[in-house]
């Protein structure tokens, strides 16, 4: 296994739920943003854009020499497949930087299309081993976005075990306390536009009908790991995502100005790029012990 | 109609009462998240079960982790590999591709069930995604509804429905029993779950309750009544039981179902 030839490219990658928040993106710093598209998308469809907007989007971002990637990373909602392959087929003409799918099926069509935007699954496929990176890595796919559930030891057996693969992370904001791809807890859009999910109620906690605990016992609050990017680039984690599609622009930009302050921390550290290999070679994993694929 | 059965809580005492049942071809054991939960010996207690269970003319099916990190793959990949030697397994429940690709790299002659667990939150099912499946050698997929069941046949995979088990709310990658009691578990401290113990909304009222790695809506099982399971046509039926006595009540209640059905059909055929 030899190392890497050149610097890997580091990312900090910002949400886009709405083009009034395109500037504080600009603004902010970022390396890329991701949006999804209306119908596909994790995400409510408040906060998605329809493919002729998406298209304006990749356009602008290019002007500004910031990547976009679209978010097609809800399941599939048509069995057949037909509509999801037509909407493949356009979206590939956008010349995004990546599309982001979560669905095994869409995936597959993907392959099939051979289309040309890199794809990058996401999170809500659920890449847990090295054994599915290898499935993935054989089926074109450039990136992963690794689940938010895995300890950084865990992280460090897939990543370190499949160098070339790119691997991506939520570094800032929201994640779930419970599994968020699977999670069957009620999730709805209230009246005034927010997200409303079973998870952020306040619980009581009884025990024969006395209250013993109180509070959101079930939310797992806003994470802000900017701290750990050393340890993240280290591992080959290089693209840092911000969570946040239904947040406000002013939220944006202070994320994404943690996570640059972080890096630049750590840049400098590093004195460049030089010394980020030597960190890098420390934890080849032959040093560690790790057998090579 | 096949019937496929499980400890709900994973416990292999009850095995000994699900064994008796004639209707039940296979029992799986494991659990998807911990197998403290299954035994205090972990997974080293799954062999002398499995013999057991063959023993009994009845198949073994073998549950995996959901989350499938590469040390929990090597421990699910190991016990896999003794009992394919020893030829003590019929089949095993996967919800990961790394799982089923290991399975296959590892000549695993199993049957392969993909179950609820990998599936999203919506339970959507589509064709090329059974097509990939399919191909990656699953050969009987979990279902809810019936038009699941006709992907299934087109794609030429049979279907299997849970006609009972706990009402699951949600779970995690966090143990609910530990992290609630505020307490590192003793060893399968979530099944002396307190059935007072419950976590109820300020908002909505609604109730949970914490069993080890999931939340449950209630105490009540779930399931759908004979005519609904009748009406999807499952090629297999999925129970997971506290008590033999509920899965013999279930069966009892399809039974009874199909030969009304069959009666009604014999009388309609006579007037005609």
């Amino acid at each position: 296994m030899s190392l890497p030839s050149k610097p890997p490219t580091i990312e900090i990658i910002a949400p886009l739920g709405t083009t009034c928040q395109l500037e504080a993106v600009y603004l902010s710093g970022a390396h890329a943003v991701y949006l999804g598209v209306k119908g596909h998308s994790s995400r409510p469809d408040e906060f998605a854009f329809s493919i002729d907007k998406a298209a304006v989007v990749v356009q602008q971002t290019k002007t500004f020499g910031v990547r976009a990637y679209l978010a097609l990373n809800a399941e599939m909602r048509e069995p057949s497949g037909q509509l999801m392959r037509t909407v493949l087929e356009q979206i590939d003409d956008l010349q995004a930087d990546g599309l982001i799918l979560g669905d095994l099926g869409c995936l597959a069509l993907a392959r099939e299309l051979r289309l040309r935007t890199p794809i990058h699954v996401s999170s809500l496929l659920g890449v847990y081993n090295s054994a599915t990176v290898r499935v993935l890595r054989d089926w074109g796919i450039t990136r992963i976005v690794l689940p938010t559930t895995l300890y950084v030891h865990e992280i460090a057996d897939i990543t370190l075990q499949n160098p070339g693969m790119e691997f991506e992370l939520i570094i800032q904001n929201g994640v779930c306390f419970q599994d968020s791809w699977r999670c069957g807890f009620h999730h709805r859009i209230r009246e005034d536009g927010g997200f409303d999910v079973q998870c952020k109620h306040t619980y009581n906690l009884e025990l024969d009908g006395a209250v013993i605990n109180h509070g959101r016992l079930l939310w797992e609050p806003d994470i802000d790991c900017a701290l750990l990017l050393p340890i993240l680039l280290q591992l080959g984690v290089t693209h840092f995502k911000i969570e946040g599609r239904t947040r406000t622009s002013a939220q944006i930009i202070e994320s994404v100005g943690r996570v640059k302050s972080a890096l630049n921390y750590w840049q400098t550290l590093c004195n460049g790029g030089a010394n980020f290999f030597y960190a890098h070679y420390l934890l080849h994993p032959s040093r560690l012990g790790l057998k090579e694929p | 109609m096949q019937w496929i059965a499980g400890a709900a809580n994973s416990s292999l005492l009850i095995v000994t009462g699900l064994l008796q049942i004639p209707e039940v071809s296979t029992l799986i054991v494991g659990d998807p998240f911990c197998y403290r939960r299954v035994s205090q010996f972990g997974r080293l207690a799954i062999p002398p079960v499995c013999r057991k269970i063959k023993q009994h003319g009845k198949q073994v099916g073998i549950m995996t982790s959901v989350y499938a990190t590469d040390s929990q793959l090597r421990e699910d990949m190991n016990l896999l590999t003794y009992l394919q030697a020893e030829q003590l397994i019929d089949l095993v429940v996967i919800h990961d591709i790394g799982t089923l690709v290991e399975c296959r790299a590892r000549k695993i002659e199993a049957a392969i069930l993909w179950d609820r667990y990998g599936f999203g939150r919506d339970f959507r099912l589509n064709e090329k995604a059974l097509e990939v499946l399919k191909e990656l050698g699953v050969t009987l997929v979990e279902i809810q509804h019936r038009a699941h069941c006709v992907l299934c046949q087109e794609s030429g995979l049979e279907s299997c429905c849970t006609v009972l088990g706990p009402d699951i709310a949600t779970f995690g990658r966090v143990c609910y029993t530990e992290y609630l009691a505020k307490s590192v578990c003793q060893g399968r401290d979530c099944l002396e779950r307190n059935p007072q113990v419950v976590l109820r909304s300020e908002e909505t009222n609604n109730c949970f309750i914490p069993d080890g790695y999931r939340l449950l809506r209630s105490d009540a099982m779930i399931q759908p009544s004979p005519e609904t399971i009748t009406a999807i046509n499952p090629d297999t039926a999925l129970a997971w039981v506290y008590q033999p006595e509920q899965l013999r009540a279930a069966i009892f209640a399809h039974k009874s179902l199909t030969q009304q059905s069959v009666a009604a059909d014999e009388t309609l055929l006579g007037e005609e």
